[in-house]
């Protein structure tokens, strides 16, 4: 009898993200993806101290494997990365073994109308046009389920709003992401955000507000947070390895 | 981006009635602060806000409307909203805002307010 022995190729993710190691981690990508293996081995040792430019990274490779049909395999974690891939509820989706799941059926698992949801992530920047796109996906996502559609319109503001007071007041650069993630339990969704903005938790703002007050001042801005708190159940906020935000949003109903 | 929808037009010396499309967010809600401002500084005591093709409500365009209704109010005017949708009166209701601000049915109802017979 004869055996194959099917070598995973592995392909070292820089801690490094300047433009040269970037393009040279894409071009080593490209160059695996070519040779159609059935999985890459993705080194992660160096990511010790995880930014979002890595999550972003680490997302977009992910992307790339799926649409070749090349299943991608996270190496040597550190419980620094596991930590955030969990928090991010990106965990299942990079970092499990996969390796009885070919892409291609993990992709068919994934836009699966019934049966246990799976979970949604998106990456975005955070200009007006990128958030919009960002929200149609979101709302793509929540019509998949039997949601009121008032639900599906608080969730929609919920989305919005976080998005925008992280436009507005995070001072991410042009080429910084938000990383999103949501999945339902029950009835009820979470709801993840991370960006690499400036420190900022939204828990701090208050839910009281008076109308009239705010009226009287000519108050036209800064009740963003106030209606988020008020749309959602639960809200808690960390700041990883003091570089990214997450804050992550419970809405439940029924 | 939806700023280039927001219309007004005049009903009478003293009534303007404002569109603002499909969306008010953080995008347009400034044009809206402008042109409420803008209205006021004319002299329309009334300003109706017809919310009819209006799908989406921002804490932003929100505020266009709260920060600016005081202005109308002291002078004997309003700014009455008219035609708004379930889940736009429900944001409003989440901020407490349904019984703040004048919420008419329709935009008959609105004109009645005014003073204005159709």
């Amino acid at each position: 009898m004869q055996i194959d022995h099917v070598v995973t190729p592995t392909l070292l993710v820089p801690a490094d993200l300047s433009d040269n190691a970037v393009t040279r981690f894409d071009g080593r990508l490209k160059e695996l993806l070519a040779k159609s293996p059935m999985s890459i081995a993705f080194d992660v040792s160096q990511l010790e101290n995880v930014t979002s430019s890595h999550i972003k990274l680490l997302w977009q490779a992910y992307h790339v494997c799926l649409d070749a049909g090349v299943t991608m395999k996270l190496k040597s974690l550190s419980p620094g990365l596991v930590r955030v891939l969990k928090v991010l509820d990106l965990y299942e989706l990079l970092a499990e073994d996969h390796e009885s799941m070919r892409p291609q059926l993990r992709k068919a698992v994934r836009i699966k109308p019934r049966g246990v949801p799976p979970p949604y992530a998106d990456e975005f920047p955070t200009d007006s046009r990128s958030i919009d796109e960002a929200l149609e996906g979101f709302l793509k996502y929540l019509r998949r389920f039997t949601l009121p559609e008032v639900v599906i319109f608080e969730l929609r503001t919920v989305f919005y709003e976080v998005a925008a007071n992280i436009r507005s007041y995070a001072r991410m650069g042009d080429d910084d992401i938000v990383v999103f993630s949501a999945r339902v339990e029950g009835s009820k969704l979470i709801m993840v955000f991370a960006d690499s903005g400036v420190p900022f938790d939204p828990k701090s703002t208050t839910v009281d507000f008076d109308p009239r007050t705010a009226s009287k001042n000519g108050q036209t801005r800064g009740f963003g947070l106030t209606l988020v708190r008020r749309l959602t159940d639960k809200m808690s906020y960390v700041r990883m390895n003091d570089v990214i935000n997450v804050l992550t949003l419970e809405k439940k109903w029924n | 981006m939806d700023e280039q929808n927001i219309t007004g037009h005049v009903l009478t010396d003293e009534t303007l009635i404002v569109k603002p499309g499909k969306m008010l967010d953080n995008n347009n809600a400034h044009v809206m602060v402008e042109t409420i401002t803008s209205a006021q500084a004319k002299g329309y005591k009334f300003i109706i806000i017809d919310m009819a093709g209006l799908e989406f409500l921002s804490s932003a365009g929100v505020g266009s409307i709260l920060g600016t209704v005081e202005t109308s109010r002291e002078i004997g005017g309003d700014i009455i909203l008219c035609n708004v949708s379930d889940t736009i009166l429900h944001v409003l209701k989440v901020l407490d805002l349904a019984g703040f601000l004048t919420i008419k049915s329709t935009e008959k109802e609105a004109l009645t307010l005014c003073g204005i017979e159709s």
